[in-house]
């Protein structure tokens, strides 16, 4: 879900910045690269397919887009708490691979992002990197599942017996630079979620305007995160998406809200608004209500409601963002609290999006309930 | 002020003289800024393109012949983490849609840029969705869209690694300068996959550009590389490939600065033209008002005369050194102030001795013309004693072993300084010895011509050095150059004894194998040479490696200086060991028994040298080496070119027909004959003097310039003395001859003390200036031309200087010129 999120973020950017001023950065070009609108001749989501793993954690190269997105709250014995963002992106430009006797010649482009949240030092850090998918520089595999872009990998830790459910996974995670960085072991505690229609998210009313889309909504955590010159041992939960699809937007809808909560009880939420840029049109929401055996109930509109309770403007960008939350989901008596760890969790990058480290507070049937997750948010101005 | 007026009067007084000391230092204030603008917008166009591809890059990982393996990148990226880097393919193509031309193609990665150099930059403005999804999408700059006639988004056809590929120009770069323009303007900028398919390098990488702050990474990465990868530092490399240059920069400099130095002869002789009428200040004075002058009309007219120089030393460059495109000339303010420095400095050195002179000199004799001339009589022997002291000093800095270029050059400055001063002794000298003949063959005229010479020697001896000085180096530079030229022509027809060459130096590939196989075969071939040439960069510069497959027969047409065929074949074919030219030897310090250093597929290794050979091909050197060598110690299979030996009765020119219409046809190799390719080796040997032809005629015509407005002067303040002839008698006809007779008889003073000078001067270029420079071993050949043309250039310089004063004083009646006195 929220990879769209991204990628509309990054439309915007390019039409209003100007090119090549970007510095060390990487162009704008290589970033329109990932928001290109010609999407002929690539598969679209149609209709629900059966998942397969551990195949479907591999890339989809016929369609356009696809992205591997992992969260997690993590904490020191001492309860210092971090958040952590690794998210590899594919972009595919042309349906058919180049007829090129070079190893360097693809039609697959990659793209990742990496953020760290010092929840105690009020401390974010960013960083993005652009390959080709192309002579092992970046790509995904499905068999043992391993996504990477240069030295930022995510890989299947074979050596481990991963929990027996499905599609579940023992990864390992390395990323980052001189000044963050994270190492991590990821073990699966629930199965696949599928969301939407068995696993097809639709966007809009328009058909195809869909993605695939499964998570695996709580994976153990731990491992060592480095910020600030100090390396910490950490422990917590991760949340893992896996969407693929080639168009899901229209051209109404202005940015995303998005929201990955993992509650006590062994609860998850997944919940997505996708905001109408004209107040007469109605959002377009949806969501997975995942119980603690995995079962997973679907939300559709009129099942939820998210009531913005604050608002944050950025200091950096001057961009005004939602700052806390109220969600309410009546079916299952539950109200939450949703406030970010902290406010500064902008990625102010080649394009910009709010991704921050969130903790919820609650009730749900009239017993308190806690929890801790990830929210996206772009296409404010 | 009153001083400054006084100078200006002067001056005007002297209007021709004082113009044609403005133009003879104006022209070699021209000469000296247009060499200095020339060779310093050649080295910038150098630095720019290089810095155009590798941007802020602080090193580079270069690999051998073929490059460096593509997974190293993919390795130092992925399992090592490395940033700060980015790969490149170079290589060129031909436009057969546009005269043939030959443009460089540069593959870069723009999902790796990190760098700010202006091709990564460039990508910027092409999406990498177009890059990857347009095939085979390339950038051009501007200007060469619109000189190629083509259209963005459009087609260029080109051919490379042996095949026509169509290119799909998708956009066009703005240049963000007019250098950056010109340093654009033969590229053909594009993705790395397409790049290594139309250069032919699939799977290899021309380098990697680094971008690395502390010694740490450096080490890091120095850990990590194969043994045929090496990691140099971009200044260190930039100054091994500029050094190859320098010598013949060097040359180029000494040269104009000659052409200066004849010029501060006319400002000396103007000068001491005044020293008759005025003091020390005013002296200065005057010399300044010409210096400012000459210096300001040098500018203007060096900037003119760099742009001429520019493409004859680009395509010096081109031939003998590096790919070099420059176009445009770089006014750079240090180039102008270095020349104003100079232009003004010479006009104050030439003018310190007659302003002394002025200051010392009581003014009652200062102001009489009997008086300097007495004091220039008295001068003659004490300035001979005086000129031992720079002949001892050039003798010191040209004879001393080890000594440098620079220490060549100063040298040959301070022989010719000590050649001024004797000048006038040499010219007392010649007068006395002529003497006789002169006044048997014209009587009273040679007579007093004689002795009109030694009376004016204040002005006569500085215009016959000057002349001299000139002519010498016409004539030495002239016999450098004869000698240079037969010296390589008799080395030509021993090196080159094959029939035919077939070569792919105009070819976007190698010659197969297959293909000289089935030339090998062909009826009437005797035997079959293979040769491959390649540079092996390292940190420490770039080696010239001629590899080659030849037969012990082929092996003696090297000439050996050190070493023989007979005893360096074995080891040469069999024992890992080398033979290298001459200039490598001298520049590298090595000779027989000694190793050179090679990096080699499996890392640095020591090759013996077995012998030095005599070649001038390539003044920085050449390492040759056997195939079967190369191929123990590279994996790089590529030909560059094959000899052809026939039988002895074959008809070469009907074989090569053959050959021509035959094997060779599909193929793009040139096929030239014995006598082509030494007739090639000479167009490009002349077109490399061709600058320092220009730069010599430039001295001759500052020299004829200085001759033509001394000896004018001389004539023409003698307006007296020849009214007092003519009211005693003389005819027109007479005086007419008195004149041209004594200008004729400077011009040939100055002439024959040319001819040793400039026997001098070549044998210094020859065995002290060439040899610092490049390392060869010359011939001299003496040829009598350049003597007599040396000697008739001067006689006629003077004669032609008398017609002007001559027909004046003939027609000034004697009246008006006793008044005017």
């Amino acid at each position: 879900m929220r990879g769209w999120a991204v990628l509309a973020a990054t439309v915007l950017v390019i039409a209003c910045s100007e090119p090549g001023t970007g510095g060390a950065q990487p162009s704008q070009s290589v970033v329109a690269t990932l928001s290109t609108a010609n999407n002929a001749g690539f598969r679209q989501a149609l209709a629900p397919v059966a998942f397969a793993f551990p195949r479907d954690h591999g890339a989809h190269p016929e369609f356009k887009t696809e992205w591997w997105y992992f969260t997690g709250n993590l904490s020191t014995a001492d309860k210092r708490r971090f958040g952590y963002q690794l998210t590899l992106f594919r972009v595919a430009v042309t349906p058919e691979p180049p007829d090129s006797a070079s190893a360097w010649a693809t039609n697959q482009t990659f793209m990742a992002h990496f953020a760290i949240t010092d929840v105690a030092g009020d401390g974010f850090y960013h960083d993005e990197r652009f390959a080709r998918g192309a002579l092992g520089l970046a790509g995904v595999s499905a068999t043992p599942f391993s996504a990477w872009l240069e030295d930022w990998r995510v890989s299947e830790d074979t050596g481990t017996a991963a929990n027996g459910c499905e599609g579940c996974l023992n990864l390992r995670i390395t990323a980052g630079n001189d000044n963050a960085a994270i190492a991590l072991v990821l073990a699966s505690m629930k199965p696949v979620v599928r969301h939407g229609d068995n696993g097809l998210s639709q966007k809009s009313a328009t058909a195809g305007n869909a993605s695939y889309y499964y998570s695996l909504t709580r994976l153990a955590t731990e491992g060592t995160i480095h910020v600030g010159g100090q390396t910490h041992s950490v422990t917590g939960h991760s949340w893992f998406d896996h969407e693929w699809s080639t168009s899901a937007l229209e051209d109404d809808q202005a940015g995303w809200d998005w929201f990955s909560l993992q509650l006590s009880g062994q609860v998850e939420l997944m919940l997505f608004r996708l905001r109408a840029r004209d107040a007469a049109n109605a959002d377009f929401v949806s969501g997975s209500y995942v119980a603690p055996d995995g079962r997973t109930s679907r939300l559709r509109r009129g099942d939820f409601a998210i009531e913005v309770l604050d608002s944050w403007t950025s200091p950096a960008t001057g961009v005004a963002y939602p700052g806390r939350w109220r969600i309410r989901i009546p079916q299952h008596r539950l109200v939450l609290d949703v406030t970010p760890r902290i406010q500064r969790q902008e990625l102010n990058a080649a394009f910009r999006y709010w991704e921050g480290a969130v903790s919820a507070t609650g009730r749900q049937r009239d017993r308190p309930i806690l929890g801790e997750g990830y929210v996206e948010l772009t296409g404010y101005q | 002020m009153i001083l400054a007026r006084v100078s200006m009067r002067n001056l005007l007084r002297h209007p021709w003289q004082s113009i044609l000391s403005v133009v003879g230092i104006a022209l070699g204030v021209a000469v000296v800024i247009a060499i200095d603008l020339t060779n310093e917008s050649a080295r910038r166009a150098f630095s720019l393109s290089n810095q155009m591809v590798a941007g802020q890059a602080t090193h580079h990982i270069i690999g051998g012949p073929t490059g460096l393996d593509e997974t190293l990148y993919r390795d130092l990226r992925v399992d090592h983490g490395i940033r700060g880097m980015w790969p490149l393919v170079a290589g060129w193509v031909r436009l057969p849609d546009n005269d043939d031309q030959r443009f460089s193609v540069i593959g870069v990665d723009p999902f790796a840029q990190t760098s700010h150099s202006a091709i990564h930059r460039s990508t910027r403005d092409l999406s990498p969705t177009e890059l990857l999804s347009v095939n085979n999408a390339v950038l051009l700059a501007q200007d060469t869209v619109r000189r190629l006639g083509l259209t963005v988004p459009g087609e260029l056809r080109v051919r490379g690694a042996g095949d026509l590929h169509r290119l799909r120009v998708t956009a066009s770069v703005q240049p963000d300068s007019a250098l950056e323009g010109q340093a654009l303007r033969a590229i053909v900028i594009t993705d790395i996959a397409t790049a290594q398919v139309i250069t032919g390098n699939i799977g290899r990488l021309t380098r990697i550009d680094l971008e690395l702050d502390d010694p740490a990474a450096v080490a890091k990465i120095r850990g990590l590389l194969p043994p045929d990868a090496e990691l140099a530092s971009s200044a260190s490399r930039g100054n091994a490939l500029q050094q190859m240059t320098r010598a013949f920069e060097v040359n180029l400099t000494a040269l104009s600065l000659l052409a200066l130095v004849v010029g501060m002869f006319l400002i000396y002789n103007t000068m001491t033209v005044s020293v008759l009428h005025e003091l020390f200040t005013s002296v200065t004075c005057e010399a300044l008002t010409l210096g400012v002058l000459g210096v300001l009309a040098g500018i203007g007219l060096g900037i003119v005369l760099s742009y001429q120089l520019l493409e004859l030393v680009a395509q010096t460059i081109n031939d003998l050194y590096f790919r070099l495109d420059v176009k445009q000339v770089s006014i750079s303010a240090l180039s102008l102030a270095k020349g104003i420095a100079l232009g003004i400095g010479a006009t104050v050195v030439a003018a310190l001795a007659p302003a002394l002179e002025a200051s010392r000199v009581p003014p009652q004799i200062t102001y009489t013309r009997s008086g300097q001339e007495t004091a220039a009589r008295r001068s003659v022997g004490r300035l001979a004693r005086f000129a031992i002291v720079p002949c001892v000093v050039a003798a010191a800095l040209l004879l001393l072993p080890g000594g440098s270029l620079y220490a060549g050059f100063a040298g040959l400055f301070f022989a010719i300084f000590g050649f001024a001063l004797l000048a006038p002794a040499l010219l007392l000298l010649i007068v006395r010895i002529t003497h006789p003949w002169l006044s048997r063959a014209l009587g009273l005229v040679g007579r007093m011509a004689g002795r009109g010479v030694t009376e004016s020697l204040s002005r006569t001896r500085v215009t016959v050095a000057a002349l001299a000085i000139a002519v010498s180096a016409t004539v030495g530079v002239g016999i450098m150059i004869t000698s240079f030229r037969t010296t390589v022509e008799h080395w030509l027809v021993n090196y080159l004894r094959a029939d035919l060459y077939v070569s792919a130096s105009g070819s976007t590939t190698g010659v197969d194998p297959g293909l000289i196989r089935r030339v090998s075969q062909l009826p009437g071939v005797r035997s079959i040479t293979t040769a491959r040439w390649t540079k092996l960069d390292g940190a420490e510069g770039r080696t010239q490696l001629f590899v080659l497959d030849a037969q012990s027969k082929a092996f003696e047409n090297f000439q050996f200086k050190h070493g023989d065929a007979a005893s360096a074949w074995p080891r040469f074919k069999t024992g890992d060991a080398v033979i290298v030219s001459e200039p490598y030897a001298y520049h590298h310090r090595r000779g027989v028994g000694d190793t050179v250093i090679l990096r080699t597929d499996r890392g640095a290794r020591e090759f013996d040298i077995a012998g030095v050979f005599y070649d001038y091909g390539s003044d920085r050197g050449v390492v040759a080496m056997h195939r079967d060598t190369y191929r123990r110690h590279w994996s790089d299979p590529a030909i560059s070119s094959f000899a052809v030996y026939l039988d002895a009765n074959i008809d070469v020119d009907r074989f090569a027909e053959t050959l021509q219409h035959g094997v060779l046809k599909p193929t793009d190799l040139t096929l030239r004959s014995n006598r082509q390719l030494r007739a090639l080796s000479m167009e490009i040997f002349d077109r490399t003097f061709a600058i320092t032809n220009v730069l010599r005629v430039l001295t001759m015509v500052i020299a004829v310039i200085g001759i033509f407005s001394a000896l004018m002067s001389i004539q023409l303040e003698r307006g007296r003395e020849f009214a007092v002839l003519r009211a005693n008698g003389f005819t027109p006809r007479q005086l007419w001859a008195l004149v041209t007779t004594e200008t004729g008889l400077l011009g040939l003073a100055a002439g024959v003390l040319a001819l040793p000078l400039g026997l001098f001067l070549a044998l210094a270029l020859i065995f002290i200036i060439n040899r610092r420079s490049f390392g060869w071993t010359m011939q001299v050949w003496l040829t009598p031309e350049h003597f007599v043309l040396g000697l008739t250039l001067a006689v006629a310089a003077g004669l032609v200087a008398g017609i002007y004063p001559a027909l004046r004083l003939a027609r000034t009646p004697p009246s008006f010129a006793l008044r005017h006195e």
